[in-house]
């Protein structure tokens, strides 16, 4: 079967050397048309930064691993969802910062079907559970609960997360999405209120299928715990500058809350003896020697989520061609209720023409490289602006400028050029009122870069 | 006077008001106190009950976690996935005979977690911290926990020899347990609408707040009012418990107790002292009306003498013929004897009020005394049909004042006359022995009733009934007749009889030795 697959890949790619055989694709291709694929699976598309390799010297290849979430054709067909809405009710929320948040709960919720499950959880500096896990069918009843809110004390963002977790695994179930949104607008600061202890949550969570959405509101709140616990447990994560941008937010996060088509993925790269992953770039993997194993908590329809890994190739004689991994995906489908397998590989040839290389060139892969790498530069430049060194950040900002100009122009990157603006409007700011916010600003852009998160 | 009322009003109200405040303030003390003691007691169990739920959700946790630890796949990628799926466990690792590690397999390759698990699990396994408590290789296998800090706390791990003397274990993930305890642990309630408030804390080894329940916030570096700890492996851990103030078990109910009593003590005194000023002041006018009296009485007294005196003498020059004019002349003399009676009685009466009534002694005999008396009233008491038989046998010298024992006795007599006339007769008696002299006044008529004998002497009492009906009289003259005799050393006693009233006069008169010209003082 997956002979059968390469060979027509082959044929289809005529002088393309790289073999992509998504199983999906091949039995499209084979039964020749969409009328009768009554069962949609996600699209996994593996493709590597150049399907040339310079031979004779060790080199460094970019393989990407795209998984696109077909498109849900009837609303029906969405999974239900399980979702706790955390809402902080320290005194730092009250009066138009409350009542947006409660606005757009309410937003929220009146998108969902009655069969899904709510809870709204407050906290300060303890935690009251206004709506324990609930079908959505009584609306007017939850909407009381939220509007009965006032807002003082603390901040126990911890424990609002952990018992809105105890809600949700109340209705914990295979087929549903379950989700926790965080809006916080202030420094966490009772019980566990570090960076890394908020990640750390996350990382348990996302063991349980449950990810958490963090939307930061204001300029009061930590962005890099609420983007640890949105990344670690495969969350969105959003700079609501304003209350007025609640209402938007919710809407992004409840559609995409409402168009997940596939659930648990898991993601294995197994790399042929001597290739070297080095680091998976943007999102987290986890590498053990040469098997990398990456978990998503879910793909949204229509929307591509990607794994950019940087392996090391030996050096190896011009000519020959080598299999650099083997990618096995397992994810649990929404719509068809079943777990479906994926499977890949990505082979490289070698060749002492550069010119063959540049040509083998995929500019796609080239441009997320660069964008993932560009983004490590960003982080890094916030590093420096929190140690004070303003002036290494800057320099820092204004050569990724260059290096997303010179990429942008190189792979005619439309993304890239806007990159490059970003990055030079960030050198700008560092400075002066504006930072605290710019660095929302950035923390949510990097973090939207790793994630592919895209709400714009 | 005043004084005596404010001692007495003291000893009456206040005391015994103080004496019940005092009683209430510790019996609501004592109340409080075991009051306080149970709520602490409940108190104390709930925080256990929440002990219980944090001990029952570990010991579920342990079976989940004997399960995981079989560990039948030893291949590292499939303890890699068991991390990826166990929420609580963090990583898993397992210690060959030798305590050398088989996994995370010591050659690597490590992930980026197990690197960090073997960083900081390093002194545990150069102390070589997990050592079986016995040889005994059955009892070998029961798992443990283990507990060492690390990092920002508490960390567990959960460990257990195999029959090969392997060592298999799983560190917790100190997030995750937190989460889980938390999602176990009670939530807070939405303000009660009596607005009772309570704060319990769970707080890890270094007493940072884990979590809160219940609506109170309490402020920073407030005490708990109760703490306890919980279980191992989490003994490091307390629980405290906030109670909304610091007085809602200590004074709380107690403040309501003594405010009611307080305002009741005040209540009664107030009243008291308006009674107190309220007597003061009837005291005030009664004694402005007797000082009145005693004042008139005075000015009567200068004229009634002169008009005695004159009628007197007018009697003993009247015509003997003339007997309607000798009749109206003895008219006016005893009417006039009768007002200076009375008006001795006042002002005695005052006298007494104002403890100035004394008594003059001088040598006399108490017949001549007691005869000069009855003759004064011979005439009006024979003239209401009453025999007057005096019997005298107190001759002898002593220390008397005649005056006294003429108002005494005129009081007795003239009682005999308004209201025992019907009796017929009057029976005097008078004698002396050994330094007392001792007068009886025996009538015939109706008599005191029982109930009336003691206060038929106080003052302004008087016996209501037929026998007094339309008798004109002041109430003071027993009074001030017994507080004479009295003064003077006895007695004036109203003596049981058959019938009629019997009076005795006792009076201390010390014995006077006859000089030679005895017969003269007569």
């Amino acid at each position: 079967m997956k002979c059968v697959a390469k060979r027509i890949a082959i044929i289809v790619a005529l002088a393309a050397v790289v073999c992509l055989s998504g199983s999906a694709q091949a039995q499209l291709k084979i039964a020749g048309g969409k009328a009768v694929t009554p069962i949609q699976k996600v699209d996994l598309n593996v493709a590597l930064g150049s399907s040339v390799m310079l031979a004779r010297t060790p080199g460094r290849a970019f393989l990407k691993i795209g998984l696109t979430g077909f498109p849900l054709t009837t609303p029906a067909q969405r999974a239900q969802v399980n979702v706790a809405i955390v809402l902080d009710r320290s005194g730092s929320m009250s009066g138009e910062k409350m009542a947006k948040a409660k606005d757009a709960a309410v937003m929220a919720i009146d998108r969902l079907h009655p069969d899904d499950i709510v809870s709204v959880v407050a906290y300060n500096h303890s935690v009251e559970v206004l709506v324990p896990a609930t079908k959505v069918s009584d609306r007017q009843q939850i909407y009381g609960q939220i509007h009965r809110l006032s807002a003082d004390g603390n901040t126990a963002l911890f424990a609002g997360v952990s018992k809105s977790a105890h809600e949700i695994r109340k209705f914990i179930d295979r087929n549903r999405i379950n989700r926790v949104v965080l809006v916080s607008d202030g420094l966490a600061n009772v019980g566990p209120s570090s960076t890394g202890e908020l990640g750390a949550l996350g990382y348990s969570l996302i063991k349980e299928g449950i990810s958490v959405s963090t939307i930061g509101l204001g300029t009061g709140y930590n962005e890099d715990l609420m983007v640890a616990l949105a990344k670690q447990s495969d969350g969105n994560h959003a700079f609501a500058e304003n209350a007025t941008d609640l209402r938007g937010i919710f809407a992004h996060e409840f559609g995409d809350l409402t168009s997940v088509v596939a659930r648990e993925v898991l993601v294995e790269i197994q790399c042929a003896p001597g290739i070297r992953p080095i680091r998976s770039l943007g999102r987290t993997a986890e590498i053990n020697g040469n098997r990398v194993v990456s978990r998503l908590n879910q793909l949204y329809s229509k929307q591509e989520k990607f794994l950019l890994l940087e392996l090391e190739v030996p050096a190896t004689a011009a000519g020959s061609q080598r299999q650099l991994a083997t990618i096995d995906v397992r994810y649990a489908n929404t719509v068809s209720k079943s777990t479906d397998i994926l499977g890949a590989t990505a082979s490289v040839s070698f060749s002492d023409s550069h010119e063959s290389v540049v040509r083998s060139q995929n500019s796609k892969v080239l441009v997320s490289s660069v964008s993932l790498i560009a983004n490590e530069n960003n982080k890094a430049a916030v590093v420096l602006r929190d140690q004070g060194r303003i002036a290494e950040a800057k320099d820092k900002l204004e050569q990724n400028a260059v290096f997303l100009e010179t990429s942008a122009r190189k792979y005619k990157s439309k993304k890239l050029k806007k990159r490059a603006g970003a990055n030079r409007s960030d050198k700008d700011n560092l400075e002066g009122a504006k930072w605290k916010s710019r660095r929302k600003r950035m923390r949510g852009a990097q973090f939207a870069e790793d994630q592919q998160m895209v709400w714009d | 006077m005043k004084p005596k009322l404010t001692w007495i009003f003291f000893a009456l109200i206040a005391a015994p008001l103080i004496a019940l405040a005092w009683l209430g303030y510790t019996s609501a003390r004592d109340e409080q106190q075991n009051t306080a003691r149970r709520i602490e007691a409940l108190i104390s169990a709930r925080l256990e009950e929440v002990g219980q739920l944090v001990a029952k959700r570990m010991d579920h946790h342990r079976q989940t976690l004997d399960q995981l630890l079989i560990l039948d796949d030893r291949d590292p990628q499939g303890i890699r996935q068991s991390i990826r799926e166990q929420r609580l466990v963090r990583q898993i690792f397992i210690l060959d005979a030798d305590g050398q590690l088989v996994h995370p397999p010591a050659q690597g390759p490590h992930n980026a977690l197990e690197t960090a698990f073997l960083a900081r699990t390093k002194p545990i396994w150069t102390a070589k911290a997990l050592i079986p408590r016995t040889e005994d290789t059955s009892a070998a296998d029961k798992p443990d926990w283990y507990t060492w800090y690390w990092g920002s706390g508490l960390n567990l791990i959960y460990w257990r020899q195999t029959k090969d003397k392997e060592i298999i274990g799983a560190e917790l993930d100190r997030m995750a347990l937190l989460a889980d305890l938390i999602g176990e642990l009670p939530k807070t309630e939405p303000a009660a609408s009596d607005g009772a408030t309570e704060c319990v804390r769970l707080v890890d080894a270094n007493g940072r707040a884990i979590y809160n329940w219940g609506n109170l916030h309490p402020p920073d570096q407030t005490q708990p009012q109760l703490e306890i700890a919980l279980e191992p492996p989490l003994a490091a851990w307390r629980l405290q418990y906030f109670p909304s103030s610091p007085d809602d078990l200590a004074g709380g109910r107690l403040w309501p107790k003594i405010t009611a009593l307080a305002a009741l003590v005040l209540v009664v005194i107030g009243l008291a002292v308006y009674f107190l000023r309220e007597s003061g002041r009837e005291i005030r006018e009664a004694r402005q009306r007797v000082a009145f009296v005693n004042q008139v009485s005075h000015e009567l007294k200068t004229p009634l003498t002169n008009i005695r005196l004159y009628a007197e003498l007018m009697e003993d020059r009247v015509d003997e013929e003339d007997e309607k004019a000798a009749g109206y002349l003895h008219v006016i003399v005893s009417e006039s004897q009768r007002l200076s009676r009375l008006i001795a009685n006042v002002l005695s009466f005052a006298r007494n009020q104002r403890q100035q009534l004394t008594i003059r002694r001088k040598a006399a005999r108490l017949d001549d005394a007691v005869r000069d008396t009855v003759e004064q009233f011979r005439p009006s008491l024979e003239a209401k049909g009453l025999a007057i038989e005096l019997e005298t046998e107190a001759t002898h010298l002593v220390e008397l004042d005649p005056d006294a024992l003429g108002q005494i006795l005129g009081n007795l007599l003239s009682n005999v006359e308004k209201y025992a006339a019907a009796g017929k007769r009057v029976h005097i008696h008078c004698r002396f022995e050994s330094a007392t002299s001792e007068i009886t006044v025996e009538d015939g008529g109706p008599g005191i009733p029982r109930q009336a004998r003691k206060r038929v002497f106080h003052p302004f009492y008087r016996l209501s009934g037929k026998v007094t009906e339309g008798v004109s009289g002041t109430g003071i003259g027993l009074s001030i007749a017994r507080d004479i005799a009295r003064l003077h050393g006895g007695d004036l006693t109203l003596e049981p009889s058959d019938t009629g009233a019997r009076f005795k006069i006792t009076l201390a008169t010390p014995p006077i030795e006859e000089q030679a010209d005895e017969g003269t003082g007569r």
